[in-house]
């Protein structure tokens, strides 16, 4: 029994995403290391890959520059909240930490 | 019959202090002696659940592998009276289940991520004298896959293990609401801001660090030690903030603003990309 499982934080920050087509700004609604739930404009298909950029600003992180995680990973499931708010759940498969 | 020297020879027995090979004949000797008629097997390849037997105390061997010597899928491979012993015995002989007396262990809280290492493949079962619930949920924590009774009876001993070697979890019911109460203590303690550990200036400064990307080495270079003390105070980090990788503690970073609160982290280099295949499959 693994207890270290991976907790999501609620954070909430605005995202780059890119998809199948384009470069698109979300936002997230909770992270984890395995996974980010996004607020979307639009359903994307299961399975699809998917690029996040997410930028912590410096002046939350307390460091001298924002960090900024690349991370690559598959659309899991859509679903729509709202007419307008598309919840987007993604797996993330591997990812960079730049500053 | 089978001669203990055949089974001795046939077994590679060496003698380690600490560890004790069974040594009088029984039906768990048959076992072996047949073996050595079919030599196509080899006791490595044996069918049947391979059990080591660690406890400090004599009785309590004997009187478990009498419990075992009349079931067909079950022999002692093994047997331990000392965690050095212990250790020893894991490495020399593949086994499928460790059943582990509790009171063997106390005191090293590494132990079980040790014998972990040293037999990934061997599921542990800790006997433990009383239900202390620290103690209890740390073993499930640190990757056993049962914990009983020292006064378990024989026919649950023998369903316990069979189970395990399964691939399955024995857990009690209150110990599954201890574990499920850590479990949300855990994810609470990672999301309060209220709650957070003490962590030492090089641990501000090593957080600083893979925040801006730096890789082990780097940062071993930029506080002036060596990777392996540098993964050792990840280690550390991680068992202190409850999280399990680089992204999950810049997460808690920014969720908790953990370097904001503690300034000893600035300076760090800038530049660097750190990669990681996290080889999730599913959340």
């Amino acid at each position: 029994m693994e207890l270290r499982t991976s907790v999501r934080f609620p954070v909430r920050m605005p995202v780059k995403i890119q998809t199948d087509t384009g470069r698109e700004n979300a936002e997230t609604v909770n992270v984890s290391a395995s996974g980010v739930l996004l607020a979307f404009s639009r359903a994307l298909d299961a399975g699809s890959s998917i690029e996040i950029e997410m930028i912590m600003p410096s002046n939350t992180m307390g460091t001298s520059q924002d960090v900024v995680v690349y991370c690559h990973g598959r659309v899991i499931r859509s679903y729509r909240k709202s007419p307008t708010l598309v919840e987007v759940a993604t797996v993330i498969d591997t990812y960079q930490i730049i500053s | 019959m089978p001669s203990i020297s055949a089974d001795i020879k046939n077994n590679n027995f060496a003698s380690t202090p600490g560890i004790e090979r069974k040594l009088e004949a029984g039906p768990d000797m048959t076992t072996n002696a047949n073996f050595d008629q079919n030599s196509s097997l080899s006791p490595v390849e044996a069918p049947g659940i391979r059990i080591l037997l660690a406890d400090s105390q004599a009785i309590y061997r004997v009187g478990i592998r009498k419990i075992f010597a009349i079931e067909d899928d079950m022999r002692v491979v093994a047997q331990a009276e000392n965690y050095a012993g212990l250790l020893a015995a894991l490495e020399r002989f593949p086994s499928d289940i460790v059943l582990l007396d509790g009171g063997m262990i106390s005191g090293i809280p590494d132990a079980i991520p040790d014998m972990s290492r040293r037999a990934p493949n061997a599921k542990i079962i800790v006997q433990v004298s009383e239900n202390s619930e620290s103690f209890i949920v740390d073993l499930y924590r640190r990757g056993v896959r049962g914990v009983i009774s020292r006064s378990i009876s024989p026919d649950l001993l023998i369903r316990c293990i069979r189970k395990i070697a399964q691939g399955e979890t024995w857990i009690d019911n209150q110990s599954v609401s201890w574990v499920i109460e850590a479990y949300r203590a855990q994810a609470s303690n990672l999301t309060n801001p209220k709650l957070q550990p003490r962590l030492s200036p090089k641990e501000l400064s090593i957080i600083a660090c893979v925040t801006q990307g730096m890789r082990n080495k780097e940062i071993a270079y930029k506080i002036g030690t060596t990777e392996q003390v540098v993964k050792n105070y990840l280690r550390k980090i991680y068992d202190k903030l409850g999280v399990s990788d680089r992204l999950e503690l810049a997460l808690y970073c920014l969720h908790h603003q953990l370097l904001k609160q503690q300034p000893a982290s600035s300076g760090a280099a800038r530049g660097t990309v750190q990669e990681i295949n996290i080889n999730r499959i599913r959340p």
